[in-house]
């Protein structure tokens, strides 16, 4: 190995690199959908959209009650994992999950409960104590004790 | 504090370690009281369990790396490619208020003399809403970078730590603690630790309390962050260091990352002092749009006006796709008067690319100016590196 690596391949390979950025696939900025939590009646009828946004995300643990919050969230099977993803993380499925992974390694927040469809979500929240999850249209016919809110 | 401290140096030299004799009574007390409440339970939330408040997930992380540099060969050293780390990462709850986290790591002994470490294990007792008492070794909760990424490889928007992380601030505390988040409109959150100082990084406690760590900030809603930081630690090494290879031997080496910490710990003599190092961090992850700002600073100074050093890293990604983010980075630390470090100024000036191969594994390719002044020769050499991570 000599000394100094030659200009020449530095150039080489700048140029491999934002060549490949050029012919990459398309750009993921898409519009972002309404999008709907699911939440149990009894957790709190008047939680704002920044909470449900922090508790989505994994950045706040307990409800304003002082319930620890369950997280349900539609898995890469699910039809509403890419528009979940874009309208509660700004990002794609994969980087949602990337998100939570991170989470989960740094210890701040236990991993949430990935299901493959709306109505997993639903059946989910009523299942778990204190859970909440997101879908992407509301339901026609929403389980007793279950409210939904459009997140803002 | 400052004579106690003092003293507690001379009795080391003197091979008289009695560190708790000297400590004031309230912090022995305070310490045993978070013990106990961290594993017997108490606080104002509801401690019944229920069967799905039980619940457990493991991931595994692991990497490879090739690097080539031009300042290898100033250095003595080889370029090399190599086995990373891989870690066995668990988590999960025994009741709906008490949670746990373990990381053990492997890496072949060709690359570090102990292969099984255990890099992580913690205790979290929710004691409050969004409240919570910690106990365990972890990383020391000082910067963005240490909160955040640990070992992992797979979650660094770089192929490497910056020089803060990696000269500065002590990787892991066992300590007790407590940390609060999403508190306010605007999402502040803070650290308070309690720890057993760097040099007792496999022992818990067993010099008393040797290091304290304070972090506080904000988190918006978009997860953008905005802390600042302060670390004392009371055993930090100075003097005959240069035995143990790197002379930074207590931090992760950049270039053989954990072989030297880890070989501190595996037997080697101790240096004979100690002294009071104070650490002030500054740090901002922020993403606008698809621009990513990560910026971590840092100070330090030793009691002996030693250690006077100061750090600068500053990274930008822009996601192109949601395959490619490149990136640019600017990294560097200049070391005064130091006795752990020779002096002089370290810098990095880098450009790359993560490509995501689905959720699972991430490529990075990396180039970058590296100059090393803590040589005597301080020419700057031009690397590469190519890392692959892995995220089961």
């Amino acid at each position: 190995m000599s000394r100094y690596v030659p200009l020449r391949w530095i150039s080489l390979a700048s140029a491999l690199v934002f060549g490949v950025l050029l012919f990459a696939e398309a750009a993921v900025a898409q519009d972002a959908n309404v999008v709907f939590v699911v939440l149990r009646a009894a957790d709190g009828t008047s939680v704002p959209s920044p909470v449900l946004r922090r508790m989505l995300r994994g950045y706040q643990s307990s409800w304003p009650s002082g319930a620890r919050t369950r997280v349900v969230l539609p898995g890469q099977e699910s039809q509403s994992y890419e528009i979940i993803a874009r309208s509660v993380f700004e990002t794609s499925g994969r980087g949602m999950t990337r998100h939570w992974l991170q989470a989960v390694f740094s210890g701040r927040a236990l991993a949430p409960t990935f299901v493959s469809s709306d109505e997993e979500v639903i059946a989910q929240v009523q299942a778990l104590e204190s859970a909440v999850g997101v879908i992407a249209s509301p339901p026609s016919n929403l389980p007793e004790g279950l409210m939904v809110v459009q997140l803002d | 504090m400052r004579e106690a401290i003092a003293m507690n140096s001379v009795n080391r030299k003197n091979g008289e370690v009695n560190v708790m004799q000297e400590r004031p009574r309230f912090i022995r007390t305070s310490v045993r009281a978070l013990l106990a409440a961290v594993c017997l339970g108490g606080g104002v939330v509801d401690v019944s369990a229920a069967e799905d408040d039980r619940k457990a997930d493991w991931n595994f992380f692991t990497h490879a790396e090739g690097r080539v540099n031009a300042l290898h060969e100033l250095q003595g050293k080889r370029n090399y490619a190599e086995l990373g780390e891989s870690s066995l990462v668990l988590t999960g709850s025994v009741h709906k208020n008490l949670t746990f986290l373990f990381e053990g790591a492997y890496q072949p002994k060709r690359y570090r003399a102990e292969t099984l470490t255990v890099e992580r294990w913690q205790l979290q007792r929710r004691i409050l809403p969004n409240h919570v008492l910690k106990i365990g070794k972890s990383h020391t909760p000082v910067s963005y970078w240490n909160t955040n990424y640990f070992h992992g490889r797979f979650f660094y928007p770089t192929s490497d730590r910056p020089l803060s992380a990696d000269k500065i601030i002590p990787m892991h505390d066992n300590a007790i603690g407590l940390s609060g988040h999403a508190i306010g409109q605007r999402g502040f959150f803070y650290e308070l630790e309690l720890g057993s100082g760097q040099a007792s990084e496999n022992g818990f406690f067993k010099d008393g309390v040797e290091s304290s760590t304070v972090l506080g900030g904000f988190q918006s809603v978009a997860g953008n962050v905005t802390s600042l930081g302060w670390h004392r630690n009371r055993q930090h090494v100075v003097g005959e260091t240069h035995d143990f290879g790197h002379p930074n031997q207590h931090h992760h080496s950049h270039d053989h990352d954990d072989h030297d910490d880890h070989a501190m710990h595996a037997g080697m003599a101790m240096p004979s002092q100690f002294e009071v190092i104070d650490i002030l961090t500054a740090s901002s992850f922020q993403t606008r749009g698809r621009v990513t700002f990560l910026t971590e600073l840092a100070l330090s100074a030793g009691s002996n006006d030693t250690e006077n050093n100061k750090a600068a890293f500053q990274y930008v990604g822009y996601q192109y796709t949601d395959t490619l983010t490149p990136y640019v980075f600017a990294d560097w630390l200049s070391t005064d008067r130091g006795n752990t470090f020779k002096r002089g100024i370290e810098s990095k000036l880098g450009v790359g690319v993560n490509i995501h191969m689905g959720t699972a594994a991430i490529v990075k390719l990396e180039l970058l100016r590296h100059r090393d002044g803590s040589l005597a020769d301080t020419r700057s050499g031009i690397g590469a590196v190519v890392q692959v991570s892995v995220a089961l």
